[in-house]
């Protein structure tokens, strides 16, 4: 009696474990975070909240009200010594590759500051102008609140912690926030290939979808 | 021994701890880095589980607590159901997307707060009824845990959490090798140098 009990309860215990393993790692495809989000972009491109950001160049603006149909966003703190200085780079690069995109005001580079105590319009500014020596396509701000720092963040799956050294570590990428305003993917940084292809098939699909109508 | 004398007060006792490893400051504390989240909390969580199930054992014959583990333990012969529930928790436990979740998520930490004493509570009500040989396959299979995770994070190049630096990452990982060989260590003793007449007792 005992031993059939056990074997349908131990079956159940089985299958119950099973089952939310596989919820928990996006069917045993994501076993951290970062995959996570970045399978969730991939999967099922969520909304990105209208967030506000003061930007370095002068004014406010909001994710919905950025003309530009797709969007290259990054976080950064530029007192950073190791990843934001090499997204820096990536972003001259992208600024040098997607050249054509960024004229015809289909694309725009907008790098946040998860650091607004320090990062001023001037640092970012500045910041900017240590990787290139053109403004063109490539916007910087700060979350004007605490609260939309956070809200930032969030939206996008970034985590930012302290390094114990005074800056911060953090989960840096590339992402990409296509049409209607959804977080479409994230890459690499070091992935330059992927985030142009990526940004360029979003541009020609709203090509088609332009000739469609 | 003493402290389990009374399993109305070990549980009470073992219940006062849980609720002090659960005090947001000490829990914060313990899950400000990875070594002492993975290597101290989740190991006092199954303890305060497994201290309970050991006070759950000792009750007194013909009472409720008596007759509830009676009918729980039906559906637990030869502790095949509680240790498998038990594996598949702990495992998860330490995957770095759940050490993440416990952190940024107060909902996934209150589910690991409850979910690893259970898994506490399974193995001191399983481990007993346990065969010889599936208690050295449970043996070999939290060797393997332990340095398969020690591995993982050790070996990995690039964070595996978002919470945690890479250095901790790593401290961790050898943390859990250490811990895996002394487990062997332990495990092995009693079979290979130990007194026949312990193992039997």
């Amino acid at each position: 009696m005992s031993a059939a009990r056990t074997a349908i309860a131990a079956a159940f215990a089985c299958a119950a474990g099973l089952a939310i393993a596989r919820a928990a790692t996006d069917g045993f495809e994501a076993f951290t975070l970062e995959s996570a989000r970045r399978l969730h972009a991939l999967r099922s491109p969520a909304p990105v909240p209208d967030l506000a950001l003061d930007l370095a160049d002068g004014g406010g603006a909001s994710l919905a009200a950025v003309p530009r149909r797709v969007l290259l966003v990054d976080f950064v703190y530029t007192s950073c010594p190791t990843l934001c200085a090499a997204l820096g780079s990536v972003y001259a690069r992208l600024q040098q590759r997607l050249a054509a995109e960024i004229a015809a005001g289909e694309v725009g580079l907008l790098s946040v500051s998860f650091d607004p105590e320090r990062d001023g319009p001037g640092e970012l500014r500045a910041y900017r102008a240590r990787h290139s020596s053109r403004p063109a396509g490539w916007q910087l701000g700060r979350p004007a609140r605490a609260t939309d720092l956070k809200s930032w963040l969030d939206a996008f799956g970034v985590v930012v912690i302290p390094d114990g050294a005074g800056g911060f570590t953090h989960n840096a990428a590339v992402h990409v926030v296509g049409p209607e305003r959804k977080l479409v993917a994230i890459h690499d940084l070091d992935d330059l290939d992927g985030i142009v292809n990526t940004a360029r098939e979003l541009v020609a699909k709203r090509a088609d979808d332009v000739a469609l109508r | 021994m003493s402290l389990y004398a009374d399993p109305l007060r070990t549980t009470l006792l073992a219940i006062s701890a849980w609720l002090v490893i659960a005090a947001p400051a000490f829990r914060a504390w313990l899950e400000s880095s990875m070594a002492p989240h993975m290597l101290v909390q989740l190991p006092l969580l199954a303890g305060v589980g497994y201290w309970i199930g050991v006070a759950w054992l000792q009750s007194r014959r013909g009472g409720v607590a008596a007759r509830a583990l009676a009918g729980v333990q039906s559906f637990n012969a030869g502790g095949t159901t509680g240790i498998l529930a038990a594996s598949f928790v702990m495992v998860l436990c330490m995957l770095p997307r759940l050490l993440d979740l416990a952190r940024l998520d107060p909902s996934a930490d209150a589910i690991k707060f409850v979910s690893v004493p259970l898994a506490g509570l399974a193995v001191a009500l399983s481990w007993p009824r346990l065969p010889a040989i599936a208690r050295a396959v449970v043996h070999l299979e939290v060797i393997a845990t332990l340095l398969r995770f020690g591995w993982g994070y050790l070996a990995a190049d690039e964070r595996l959490c978002l919470v945690y630096l890479v250095d901790d990452q790593q401290r961790t990982g050898e943390l859990l090798l250490w811990l895996g060989a002394a487990y062997a260590v332990a495990a092995a003793w009693r079979p290979m140098f130990g007194d026949a007449r312990v193992r039997h007792a």
